[in-house]
């Protein structure tokens, strides 16, 4: 039975190719616009995966990392005074520029921890030392400023060479890697102290707080604790995602992880979203459009012999299976080609980190479950269509 | 069914497989190349010594407090027998200022001293002769040999005499005082320590031009046997702290070394927050309250003056309510 | 494969009415028809185009519903049965061969034959040995691989014999078996039909306007204007044989 639903469907090469470039298209649309869209929120984010903390504390009515309402600088000492807290740690965060030999300036993506215990440092360093940016005027670079403060593409930034920021200036002493951030600007990492040197004076520089709960303790229940003792907004950074404590009050949804709230943030407040959403519907439509108008055809044609299958004594419901067999095949032929396409275009996205790409699971999972409805769609109007053919019509040739 | 035929079915499914096994090597290499998520500082943070504590700042100080020594009036340095980390008992000379104007001074004034006091000698000689003169008219005593006048002319003679005797003595004594107040000016430029202990900083070199109020002190000197340190401990934290509460002190920098802290005083006034790192952008954004404790200096590793430390003063949370 | 005596009647036909369309448009296809179909018999339904006889002949394969009468199959009454019933009635008990022939044309030719085997739901490997053997009993044995487009237009209706005998059903319903062959391919067709009737013992219900066949019908109805208007046996003696044109 399966067999012949397959052989049927092989038969038809022309409209079998059809229906698997649709939802190839439809596929490829979907899986891929999403995920440039996930990479470019994720971009959002940069600074929480390189400063990869357990707690943020930021202003009370800071929603996102990228744009911080500085704090005071007494403010460490009053989330280090929280019992809940192993460590909290000053950091800076903030655009910077950077001014080349030749004169020409890049703006970076300064970071200042903590001198001492260097808590928010890059993750996994290249080359170098990060215990060197204790050394004055050093900085650590990733593996972008590498080449974007390079003077020219043969010749990559190396520990030792030295650029200014803000006039001041800086040595490399160590390349790490880091994810890139939403402004494209490298990140570069110093001490908050040599940050503040680099930085323009203001009243308050204080970006955030970083922080960790003491043992046996969740980042949110301390989070909630530092809320609690001294009013400033504690984020965890778990990850994109709900939390247990994301709150919807009279002022709109607030969100429990920094992470979600950044991202939450530029889904609001930009048009990025809508344009992608578009595109992935787009990918929809197109997919509906074609895999339904395709398979109906080719339930057309094969009319005739499923009507003869039908007089046969073929029931409604075998007949209605193999419809949905066939359209399942085209639609996980479809899918798969879908995702090959994009895996090629992964592929050179995440080797060159540009442009974004980021797929969580839930993408090609939720696009397999779109593009099977899209193909269930197509076998209903199929089954329909089959189901208003009375068997005794085959004897009217 | 054609090879070409045979070839776009067949080709299609293994396409598709191709693409569900390469997506699952999107993934993997995804998750490869996803930042590794930092795990603990590199140098541990401090560990909190209480359950409950506050968090300060400190900075290490001699006990009594540093001294930074004044500059009487400005002036160049010309002497310094110390040198940094020195003992010094108190009234030992620390430095000395440029005199040499006060002794140019004092060297007039010790001439005028000899004319005064040649002044004195010419006087008690008129006056002498005056008197023996005097004594010779009076020791006539025929009336008629002398007028009255002329008598009484005498007389008066020789109290002015007198009176220009003493002139020239108080001249003396005038110029005598002025050689003094020069030595104790002199003297004042000689500064000397105020109480026992160590230089701990000298910011002037022989030669170099002492201002008064500087930016920063000629020399400090303190006590670095005992230490204290001087918490700032935020105003809003303030209500948290009370006389007598236990502490510990962690080295900035390094966490393994802490030290017992015991309770000296709290700062009744709360002042503004002074920037502990000196750098001149670090901006006053903040009150806060100041409570000092005293260390004894341990064996090792060596603290010194002026380092910052991390305090943590046992104190109970406040319970409000979320 | 009911083994009955001859003359057994298998489907019984009674007072059937079926009409098409509403109001005016109405269409009185079959008016009040009686016929009777025996097992070793081949019955033909002749007529004009439009007399009905499709219609009686979808009506007695159980694919359509009629209005009124009462048919009754190996006992059973197909008016009174449901849907899915008759479905699996159709699976088991009647054999078909249509005027198209109907195969699919991405299927071998075995697979083809195997199709009601599939649907009786036979396992496909067993199906493909029994649709052989009903290809080498109509001398397409050898090329059982083969696909539809690639064989005559008479090979091709012998498959479809193949596929409407290859589950062994007591009733065999033909619509036309003969109008796309040639005499040759018409001839072999007849006399494979005839072998079913007789030798099988079934029952073959032949729709056809095509009178060089006639001869072998056992009985002809023949049909005109919705009615039955005459049932003619075949005359003792006279050999089934096919009429050639060049004869006629």
């Amino acid at each position: 039975m399966i067999g012949l639903a397959l052989k049927m469907l092989f038969g038809d090469t022309a409209k079998y190719l059809m229906l698997v470039a649709g939802l190839f298209f439809a596929t490829f649309l979907i899986v891929q616009q999403a995920s440039v869209f996930c990479g470019l929120m994720r971009w959002t984010t940069a600074t929480l995966k390189n400063v990869a903390a357990p707690i943020y504390v930021v202003e009370s009515e800071v929603d996102q990392v990228n744009e911080t309402n500085p704090l005071r600088d007494t403010d460490v000492s009053r989330v280090r005074s929280v019992s809940a807290i192993r460590w909290a740690m000053p950091l800076y965060s903030g655009i910077q520029r950077v001014r080349l030999d030749d004169g020409s300036f890049k703006t970076i993506q300064l970071i200042g921890i903590d001198g001492a215990s260097l808590a928010g440092g890059p993750g996994a360093m290249v080359s170098g030392n990060l215990e060197d940016l204790r050394l004055p005027n050093t900085v650590v670079i990733d593996e972008l400023a590498t080449e974007r403060l390079a003077q020219d593409k043969a010749h990559p930034i190396q520990i030792g060479d030295r650029f200014e920021i803000n006039d001041i200036e800086a040595r490399v002493v160590g390349i790490c890697k880091a994810m890139r951030s939403f402004t494209g600007g490298p990140y570069v990492w110093t001490t908050y102290e040599r940050a503040l040197q680099y930085t323009p004076p203001s009243r308050k520089m204080l970006s955030a707080v970083i922080a960790a709960p003491i043992e046996g303790m969740s980042p949110e229940e301390a989070a909630d604790e530092i809320q609690r003792q001294t009013g400033l907004r504690a984020y965890v950074n778990r990850g994109f995602g709900p939390s247990s404590r994301d709150v919807e009050d009279e002022k709109g949804k607030s969100f429990g992880d920094f992470n979600t709230s950044t991202v939450w943030w530029y889904v609001k407040n930009t048009g990025i979203p809508f344009s992608f959403g578009t595109t992935v519907v787009i990918g929809f439509i197109v997919g509906v459009a074609i895999a339904c108008q395709t398979f109906y055809a080719f339930v057309l044609d094969n009319l005739k012999h499923l009507g003869a299958l039908k007089a046969m004594g073929m029931s409604n419901f075998r007949l209605s299976i193999m419809l949905i067999f066939q359209a399942a095949t085209v639609g996980i032929i479809g899918f798969g080609i879908g995702l090959a396409a994009t895996s090629g275009f992964a592929m050179g996205a995440i080797q060159n980190q540009q442009p974004p790409f980021y797929m969580p699971w839930q993408i090609p999972v939720v696009a397999f479950l779109v593009i099977q409805l899209i193909c269930m769609l197509a076998a209903l109007m199929g089954i329909i269509r089959l189901s208003l053919y009375e068997p005794a019509m085959v004897f009217r040739a | 069914m054609n090879l070409f035929l045979k070839l776009l079915r067949y080709g299609s499914i293994a396409l598709a497989l191709f693409g569900f096994y390469a997506i699952v090597a999107v993934s993997r290499l995804q998750a490869q190349k996803e930042t590794p998520p930092p795990g603990e500082p590199p140098v541990p943070p401090p560990q909190k010594p209480f359950k409950e504590s506050v968090a300060a700042t400190g900075i290490l100080e001699s006990l009594s407090e540093n001294v930074a020594i004044g500059v009487p009036v400005p002036g160049l340095v010309v002497e310094l027998p110390v040198k940094v980390n020195d003992p010094v008992k108190a009234g030992q000379t620390l430095f000395k200022l440029d005199d040499r104007d006060l002794q140019a001074e004092k060297l007039s004034t010790s001439a005028q001293q000899e004319i005064s006091k040649a002044q004195i000698a010419v006087s008690e000689a008129q006056l002498a002769k005056l008197q023996s003169q005097l004594e010779r008219l009076t020791s006539v005593t025929d009336a008629r040999a002398i007028s009255k006048d002329d008598l009484e002319n005498r007389r008066r003679d020789v109290a002015v005499a007198e009176a220009q005797l003493s002139a020239a003595k108080a001249q003396l004594a005038a110029s005598e005082t002025a050689m003094k107040r020069i030595a104790l000016l002199i003297d004042r430029l000689t500064v000397r320590a105020p109480r026992d202990g160590h230089v701990l900083q000298v910011n002037v070199r022989a030669g170099e031009y002492a201002a008064t109020s500087p930016k920063a002190a000629a020399m400090i000197i303190g006590d670095t046997d005992r230490l204290q340190v001087r918490a700032d401990v935020d105003e809003q934290n303030a209500i948290r702290i009370r006389s007598g509460q236990k502490a510990f002190g962690y080295l900035k920098g390094d966490p393994t070394v802490t030290f017992p802290l015991e309770f000296v005083r709290v700062e009744p006034y709360i002042i503004p927050k002074v920037s502990l790192t000196g750098a001149s952008t670090e901006r006053v954004d903040t009150r806060v309250l100041q409570v000092i404790y005293s260390l004894t200096r341990p064996e090792s590793p060596p603290l010194y003056v002026g380092q910052q430390v991390d305090v943590f003063i046992e104190a109970p949370e406040r319970h409000t309510k979320p | 494969m009911p083994e009955s005596s001859p003359s057994k009647i298998v489907v019984d036909a009674r007072d059937v009415e079926k009409s098409f369309g509403q109001g005016a448009n109405r269409l009185h296809v079959l008016k009040k028809v009686n016929l009777q179909a025996r097992t070793g018999e081949i019955l033909m339904l002749v007529g004009p185009s439009g007399c009905g006889k499709t219609t009686l002949l979808s009506a007695i394969a159980g694919t359509l519903k009629v209005d009124g009468g009462k048919i009754e199959v190996f006992g059973k009454e197909l008016t009174k049965m449901s849907g899915g019933a008759l479905t699996k009635f159709r699976a088991e008990n009647i054999g078909f061969i249509f005027q198209q022939f109907n195969l699919i044309p991405t299927l071998s030719i075995a697979e083809n034959v195997g199709i009601p085997l599939l649907i009786q739901g036979v396992s496909s490997g067993k199906a493909l040995a029994r649709s052989r053997e009903a290809l080498d009993r109509v001398g397409l044995g050898d090329r059982w691989k083969e696909r539809p487009n690639k064989l005559s237009g008479g090979q091709q209706q012998r498959v479809a014999i193949a596929r409407a005998l290859v589950h062994e059903p007591p009733l065999v319903i033909c619509d036309e078996p003969t109008a796309a062959l040639d005499s040759k391919n018409g001839e072999i067709v007849l006399d494979l039909f005839s072998q079913v009737a007789r030798t099988a013992n079934r029952a073959v219900i032949i729709v056809t306007h095509d009178n060089r066949i006639f001869s072998y019908a056992d009985r002809i109805a023949r049909m005109d204007d919705g009615e039955i208007v005459e049932v003619r046996e075949r005359p003792p003696g006279e050999k089934p044989h096919f009429v050639h044109e060049h004869a006629l």
